[in-house]
């Protein structure tokens, strides 16, 4: 119980800041420019013209939900990158703040204990993910779902798989604060662990052009760690097209993103109990 | 959580261990979801691809004979084809599909309807004259004059597959077999031409333009150009030709169809799914357009209904269908892929891999 109070004072303290409003804003803005500037045309269900802020479109006439696939492809993979490279700046100073000097002390002199401080934080930003990601899905397909009358929840499915890979990023991103109390490590951390999770997607192409060696060696051990988030994305934008995904595959890729964020999450708990504040 | 807050170094094992679960989940759950193996999209034959413009440029020959002036290489089949103001013109081929996966299937099908006996069949039949269908014939085209037949005839015996038919020699390379009808009366002429093509027309006339377009001694008309020889089955049917094969009474589509359109071009591929564009043309842009979103409907209702009846792989196969409009004309595009196929045609004997030997 503590951890959610701890995560929701996160979340709190998210509200007022300019990013989050930012985000919000402009994913309002967005939707809302979706709401007037987009005309659909549906003969029987098929999409059969499409007019964007009054210019017509050649788009292929086929049955709606058919049409709107590549939509929510786009949007999902927007979502998984563009939430992670938002949420890399905007979440990079949550952990630094908490364990700034004058506030950690106060923290601690509450009844609660160390890991649920930073299980509390590692929930905030996850509830923040959560809620930034299903907010444009469900508008995007509630829009879409009343000027076409084809209703889906997949991209609601495919923004919970962003979540995910944004909350194996930012247990990373809160490990590294806990070592090292600094913002932009924390967000370059991220970065890392982002740009080695396309690789870890990628590693037999990757593994098949390497020679033999230490290199090779060592390369294949990381991507074996780092939970394959490039694959992750892709499976996510497959899920938004409700394409046939098959459910061991994605439980196995939810499992490695899961272990890996419990993983760091326990690291830098073991960091935090030996610190002395 | 007391006991770890006395022993810290828990945690750490406990992170270590979560590690190794995650490479270990890694290692164990890598397979078929591991990159590069998802499955490519159907190949729809929208243009001419180098492969097909390399066969197109192997298949035309110059006139024989005293080359007359501006003289272009031509491919016979299609000079057979280009009666002036011809309707129709429909290129099968033949052993590109019969190569293709889908053809092997078929084949597949074929060598189980001979049944456990192994017993004669058809081609057995015309192998015995010296053409063997799978191996000897190239493409077969329908057109306004008749059918053409293309591919390697040197072996055939003209004798026995033209039973009572006196050769005429006619032009440099060509022979004209006279065939009686039933009644006794005249039938369709065969006009051979060179060992390599063979066209079946309705009299003398028609089988001597044939011969004559080929040699360069009647010009061609335009009926299918070199260039819109792409797919495994490729065609055009226009005007009138059209209209006889749309009646009216062929659905709720059939009178907006002959009011719009005036012409349709086709290309089929089945190098490993089965592929199908077709644009269709005419000349009033309003109509076409209204006729294209009436197509795109009746294709998204016939989805729906398959859906709503739980016939999935019909509703699959109508997910790939689409209609992609134009100023002047608009496109249809389906596709059935290979698995389905596969599926479809399963009890007739063992499919062949994807690769179809192509």
């Amino acid at each position: 119980m503590r951890t959610w109070h701890v995560a929701a004072d996160l979340v709190r303290e998210a509200a007022a800041r300019r990013w989050f409003l930012g985000l919000a804003l402009a994913l309002t803005l967005l939707l809302l420019g979706l709401v007037g500037g987009l005309r659909l045309e549906v003969v029987d269900g098929a999409l059969a013209a499409t007019r964007l802020f009054g210019r017509s479109l050649f788009t292929p006439i086929r049955p709606a939900d058919v049409a709107l696939r590549p939509v929510f492809v786009a949007a999902s993979y927007l979502t998984f990158y563009g939430g992670m490279a938002f949420g890399l700046l905007a979440c990079s100073d949550f952990a630094p703040a908490l364990l700034s000097p004058g506030r950690i002390e106060q923290l601690l002199a509450l009844p609660v204990r160390r890991w649920e401080l930073l299980a509390g934080t590692f929930l905030g930003v996850l509830v923040l993910g959560v809620a930034g990601a299903l907010y444009g899905a469900v508008g995007l397909v509630v829009i879409l779902g009343f000027k076409t009358g084809a209703w889906t929840w997949h991209p609601l499915l495919a923004a919970l798989l962003a979540s995910v890979g944004f909350a194996t990023v930012y247990a990373g991103m809160l490990a590294a604060a806990v070592f090292v109390r600094s913002a932009p490590l924390s967000a370059a951390v991220g970065g890392l662990l982002l740009l080695s999770g396309i690789l870890a997607g990628n590693r037999r192409v990757l593994l098949a052009t390497m020679s033999e060696g230490a290199g090779r060696w060592l390369f294949a051990g990381w991507t074996r760690i780092m939970p394959p988030l490039s694959r992750l994305a892709d499976t996510a934008a497959d899920v938004a097209a409700g394409a046939a995904v098959v459910p061991a595959e994605l439980g196995t890729l939810v499992s490695e993103c899961v272990l890996f964020s419990a993983g760091a999450l326990a690291l830098a708990v073991w960091r935090f109990e030996q610190r002395d504040f | 959580m007391p006991g770890l807050r006395r022993r810290p170094g828990l945690w750490l094992l406990a992170a270590l261990f979560l590690f190794g679960i995650g490479a270990l989940v890694a290692a164990r759950g890598c397979g078929a979801s591991e990159e590069g193996v998802r499955r490519p999209a159907p190949a729809l034959p929208r243009h001419l691809r180098p492969a097909e413009a390399r066969r197109m440029e192997q298949r035309q020959v110059l006139p024989p004979g005293p080359m007359p002036e501006r003289a272009r290489p031509r491919d016979p089949v299609l000079s057979a084809l280009a009666v002036p103001d011809a309707g129709t013109a429909v290129v099968f081929e033949a052993n590109a599909l019969r190569n293709s996966p889908l053809g092997q299937l078929l084949i597949a099908c074929l060598d189980a309807s001979r049944g456990p006996d192994g017993g004669a069949s058809a081609l057995d039949s015309i192998r015995e004259l010296g053409v063997d269908p799978l191996e000897d014939v190239d493409r077969v085209a329908i057109g306004d004059d008749g059918v053409v037949v293309s591919g390697n005839f040197s072996r055939a015996r003209w004798d026995q597959l033209f039973a009572g038919a006196i050769p005429t020699a006619y032009g440099t390379r060509g022979q004209l077999f006279a065939l009686p009808s039933a009644d006794g009366g005249s039938g369709p002429v065969v006009a051979a031409w060179s060992g390599q093509l063979l066209a079946v027309t309705p009299g003398e006339a028609a089988a001597r333009a044939t011969l004559d377009r080929i040699e360069g001694r009647l010009p061609a008309g335009q009926v299918l150009r070199d260039d819109q020889a792409y797919g495994d089955v490729y065609g055009v049917v226009k005007g009138e030709r059209l209209a006889a094969l749309v009646g009216p009474g062929d659905g709720p589509l059939a009178g907006p169809v002959l009011d719009a359109a005036k012409s349709v071009e086709f290309h089929l591929d089945a190098t490993r799914d089965v592929g199908l564009v077709a644009s269709v043309s005419g000349d009033d842009p309003e109509r076409l357009t209204d006729l294209g979103k009436a197509l795109g409907g009746a294709l998204s209702a016939a989805r729906a209904r398959a859906a709503a009846a739980g016939r999935t792989d019909e509703a699959q196969l109508l997910e790939f269908a689409r209609v992609v409009p134009g100023r002047e004309s608009f496109g249809l595009e389906m596709a059935v892929p290979y698995e389905v196929l596969q599926a479809r045609l399963a009890h007739c004997g063992r499919p062949p891999g994807p690769d179809g030997g192509r």
